[in-house]
């Protein structure tokens, strides 16, 4: 199936640098993302769940950085993006809701400004027109300079590795390390040679920009005019007939005439308005017409009330309304629903289904509730310790999972008709500042093979859209079965399903009986 | 095997009431005139918890459920009901109490104004003389005073049972002042330590006899190093004396509060529950502290058991909560909890604001704990297969009312209610096809799924330990079902 690539994910490396050291928190992670598709990403907290996505928004913590890897966004890597060129992404394409709605919301500002803030901040159509008429000439520029800022700080980083390898002499390193800058300097001069050029490109186009726009505004401003005085005349016009006309019919006439004319002015008024920028009529509009989207009762006096006069769910269907505004393709729910009830939770995670299927949207989905996961994903990843440990399609990883981790989440929820004691995990996720070696899991796993402890495990294929990272699918490797709790479990859902299906036809044929009937 | 452990610890305990709750009540008022609004969070609910058994209260929140766990311990005075643990009763209904006093004297009165009208007519019709007259009229002001004086004491008890954990009897304050060197207790105290202490100085004289110079230098240095010991336990044994002896007069004097001690709460969010500025050791002792325990040995090892229960280790002792992870904080608060041996803990969303893989962790170390000690658990939460797989007993709350209460097979395999039914529906499970198959959930809408216009609801048995809130007409409804 050939479908279309909204996201690609490449071998992605986040630290963070705390003053203990660096914690390694997302190790390498790969994943892609079609249009349309819901990915959840599964895992306990401290596995880089959440950090992974933050990378992807750009909103990583100040002591967060990106070692290694690339977010390709339509083919545009994230990673190198500069914070103004992200500002066109971030919201826009790319919309995030957050685990905690009381949090994420403004408690001392109204409901409604917050959801029209976005567009109102953003809705001066002349000045983005404007930005992007040289935009692409400035990034050029932009990118440029950050390319040799990256040099600068590759060449820190080897000579430090240079002069941290205790193998080589003194005098090897000098000369390595001498080589070494020499071919980066010149590298570098190369790039520098370029950049002059460039900002007088970028800055004649801006030059050009503004004069556009500027005349732009200006047409744009006479038309206005023109029409506006139109108006005025028919209303001058009306009025002195008004003045002149003797019977009250006709004058009752002439009345509705001047109403009409002043209902157009202030629309021609509103209309103009409009061109330039968003308005807060039309921005209130658009808020209602989304808070009907998500939902939310009497979206008009809901308007006006401040977060605290919300109720859980209805705070995150705002928050959800919030990321909705700037119609964004790519959402980001982080734990959308852990902080809400288990009913309330069904009517968020329907309105999510529902709004993807309604705008295409393809969600990211971050949870550690399975049953959620269930629920909602056409594709899983399980992570673990910054890494993915086990991925595939939802069946695939309910219904045949591999990795003694996903066995072991799997195990320690109790479901309607679990009665054995639950297998708990033991012990706590690794510290990530010092990663273990070989397979993170390695050391809370009693099926832990030998190697696991000194070698880390490749991705294994199980089937075309089924992989998973665990020493234990090797052809070498002893063959375990997987828990009896969550084989029983699958087993009787499986009988579940079969009924189910019995059921269904069950039912279709009757169905058909009837129409027979009836014909 | 865990499953037949539970069952036969639940039949050998039948029918022994830990906790009894007739008609709670807990109204929170805000505003005042014409703003005046009454939140009813506890709406007249009753239920009872039998020894050993886990009762859940489950329900959306802002049903009322943690208002309810609050209130049975105390930390809310309750708007009315009451509550009996271990048939003490620890909550009572002073403003019922203050009503039915008012009737009763005036009932009293009335008996008394009509005895004396009677005899009035008697005395005019001349049947009794005056002395008769004046004898009887007497006697009946004595009855009703008598008798006034009687329902006078049962509302000052019952003010009294409001502050029952601070409430000091008199008598026992008596008898602690009586307590000394003479009474019976304090000497079987001193006779136990005298025994003691006797059979130490036998072991000291033998070891110090058999003590020569000639011996290795290596059992010279040992039989010295025991018999030092010894003599230190000679000096500890007089302590500890003191200590048994002040702590059995503490006892005398606070047996409400000794009662309060077997009830203990495990609160939701072991982040905000464990005080960040005091070590473990601390949090876990504060309550044997505040219970009177001041030997800073007997505290130490407590405290280090309480940490082997929960699966910490002791070493743990001396650090700081923030250097826990979620699962182990949410042990050191039932830690803290088991320090002072409760028979009955309010459990409130223990497992929530805790990672999957912990909370099979936490949940199992409660279940060995109910297993091993006996303990009666109140377990407050909202996750329903949790609650299956956790609990004996379960009742349904919404909006501050029971509206289904009984057996945890008899609710899940035949929920009545429409709200438990809809609460059912909404559990989310790790299975994709069903998942698929669910589609819309139902949503619950009171005045939609009942009509109580005629008739309103009251807690009715549909079979035996199921009972649902509805009319008459509904449950024949639900009769009928179950005979399907």
């Amino acid at each position: 199936m050939n479908r279309e690539k909204v996201l690609e994910v490449n071998d992605l490396t986040v630290s963070f640098k705390t003053p203990n050291g660096l914690v390694r928190a997302v190790r390498g992670v790969s994943f892609d993302l079609y249009k349309g598709e819901t990915l959840a990403i599964v895992g306990e907290s401290g596995s880089g769940k959440s950090v992974t996505t933050r990378a992807i928004m750009g909103i990583l913590a100040g002591n967060g950085v990106i070692d290694k890897g690339e977010i390709l966004y339509r083919n545009q890597d994230l990673t190198k993006l500069s914070e103004e060129n992200f500002h066109k992404i971030r919201g826009n394409k790319i919309g995030m809701i957050f685990q905690d709605p009381l949090s994420s919301l403004n408690p001392i500002m109204k409901i409604g400004k917050q959801i029209t803030e976005a567009m109102l901040v953003n809705g001066d159509h002349f000045k983005t027109r404007y930005h992007d008429l040289y935009h692409t000439e400035y990034h050029d520029y932009l990118n440029k300079l950050t390319l040799i800022k990256l040099t600068h700080d590759k060449i820190k980083y080897r000579v430090n590795e240079i002069m941290s390898d205790d193998s080589l002499s003194k005098e090897e390193k000098h000369s390595k390390i001498s080589e070494y800058k020499h071919e980066k300097h010149t590298l570098i001069k190369e790039l520098k040679k370029d950049v002059p050029e460039l900002k007088t490109e970028y800055l004649a186009k801006k030059k050009a920009a503004k004069a556009q726009i500027k005349a732009e505004k200006k047409q744009i401003k006479v038309d206005q005019k023109e029409k506006f005085r139109e108006l005025l005349s028919q209303l001058k016009q009306h009025r002195s007939e008004l003045k002149k006309a003797k019977s009250e019919l006709e004058k009752d006439q002439i009345k509705k005439q001047i109403k009409s004319d002043l209902e157009q002015i202030s629309q021609n008024k509103e209309a103009f308005k409009r061109q330039l920028k968003v308005t807060k009529k039309e921005a209130f509009e658009k808020a209602i017409s989304i808070m009907n989207e998500v939902g939310i009762d009497q979206p008009e006096k809901r308007f006006n009330q401040f977060p605290f006069q919300f109720s859980g769910g209805m705070r995150q269907r705002i928050v959800i309304a919030i990321a909705l505004t700037a119609n964004p393709e790519l959402l980001i729910c982080d734990e959308p629903t852990t902080a809400l009830d288990v009913t309330i939770q069904g009517q968020i995670l329907n309105l999510i289904k529902q709004i993807k299927e309604e705008r295409d949207l393809s969600v990211i989905f971050i949870t550690h509730d399975l049953g959620v996961v269930a629920n909602m994903a056409s594709r899983v990843a399980v992570m673990y310790a910054g890494k993915i440990v086990e991925y595939g399609e939802s069946a695939d990883i309910f219904y045949r999972p591999q990795h003694p981790y996903t066995w072991a989440l799997l195990s320690s929820v109790p479901d309607l008709d679990t009665t054995d004691k639950l297998l708990s995990i033991p012990g706590t996720p690794p510290d990530m500042l010092f990663p273990p070696k070989g397979d993170a899991f390695a050391a809370r796993n009693k099926h832990a093979l030998k190697i696991d402890f000194i070698e880390e495990p490749p991705f294994f294929k199980i089937s075309d859209t089924h992989y998973a990272a665990t020493w234990l699918l090797h052809p070498d490797a002893p063959k375990i079965e997987m828990p009896k709790i969550i084989n029983e479990r699958i087993n009787r859902y499986k009988e579940q399903a079969n009924r189910d299906v019995k059921k269904a036809l069950k039912n279709g044929k009757v169905k058909t009986n009837a129409g027979d009937q009836v014909e | 095997m865990a499953k037949l452990k539970r069952m036969q610890v639940i039949k050998l305990n039948n029918r022994e009431e830990i906790l009894k709750v007739s008609n709670l009540k807990q109204y929170f008022k805000h505003g005042s005139g014409k703003n005046k609004i009454i939140v009813k969070a506890v709406d007249d609910i009753s239920f009872t918890i039998y020894k050993g058994e886990v009762f859940s209260l489950v329900g959306e929140s802002g049903c009322g459920k943690t208002t309810t766990g609050r209130t049975i311990i105390k930390l809310l005075p309750s708007t009315g009901g009451e509550v009996y643990f271990h048939g003490t009763r620890i909550i009572s209904d002073v403003k019922r109490a203050k009503a039915t006093y008012k009737a009763t004297k005036k009932e009293l009165k009335e008996i008394k104004i009509a005895k004396l009208t009677s005899l009035q007519e008697e005395l005019k019709t001349e049947n009794i003389t005056s002395q008769e007259y004046s004898e009887s009229v007497s006697q009946a002001n004595e009855e009703y005073e008598e008798a006034k004086l009687d329902a006078l004491n049962i509302l000052k008890q019952e003010k009294r049972d409001r502050k029952f954990e601070h409430y000091v009897d008199p008598a026992s304050k008596k008898e602690s002042q009586k307590f000394n060197e003479n009474s019976k207790e304090y000497i079987e105290i001193s006779n136990m330590y005298l025994d003691l202490n006797k059979e130490i100085q036998k072991k000291i004289n033998q070891l110090s006899s058999s003590i020569s110079k000639n011996m290795p230098k290596e059992e010279l240095s040992a039989a010295k190093k025991e018999l030092s010991s010894l003599k230190k336990e000679i000096k500890l044994n007089g302590l500890r004396k003191k200590q048994d002896i002040s702590r059995y007069k503490y006892n005398l004097v606070n047996r409400n509060r000794l009662l309060m001690r077997k009830m203990q709460m495990i609160f939701q969010d072991p982040i905000a529950s464990l005080n960040p500025r005091m070590t473990v050791k601390e949090i876990i002792a504060e309550g044997l502290r505040i219970n009177g325990v001041k030997n800073e040995a007997i505290i130490d090892k407590t405290v280090k058991d309480a940490l082997k229960t929960v699966g910490l280790v002791p070493e743990h002792a001396g650090r700081y909560p923030h250097e826990f992870s979620g699962g182990q904080r949410q042990r050191i608060g039932i830690a803290r909890t088991l320090v002072v041996e409760p028979s009955f803990i309010i459990a409130d969303e223990p497992i929530s604001a805790l990672d999957v893989s912990i909370r099979a962790q936490v949940i199992n170390l409660l279940n060995d704990l109910r297993e091993e000690k006996g303990i009666t658990i109140l377990f407050i939460a909202h996750d329903l297969s949790v609650v299956k797989y956790f609990s004996d007993r379960v009742a349904v709350m919404y909006f501050g009312k029971i509206v289904e209460i009984g057996d945890k097979d008899k609710i899940f395999n035949n929920p009545f209610h429409p709200y438990t039914l809809s609460l059912m529906s909404s559990i989310p499970l790790p299975d994709p096809a069903y998942e698929k198959l669910r589609g819309e959930l139902k949503r619950y809408n009171p005045s939609k799924e009942h009509d109580y216009s005629k008739e309103g609801p009251t807690l009715q048995e549909v079979e035996p330990n199921h009972l649902v809130l509805c009319n008459t007409e509904e449950l024949n409804r639900y009769k009928s079902q179950l005979d399907k």
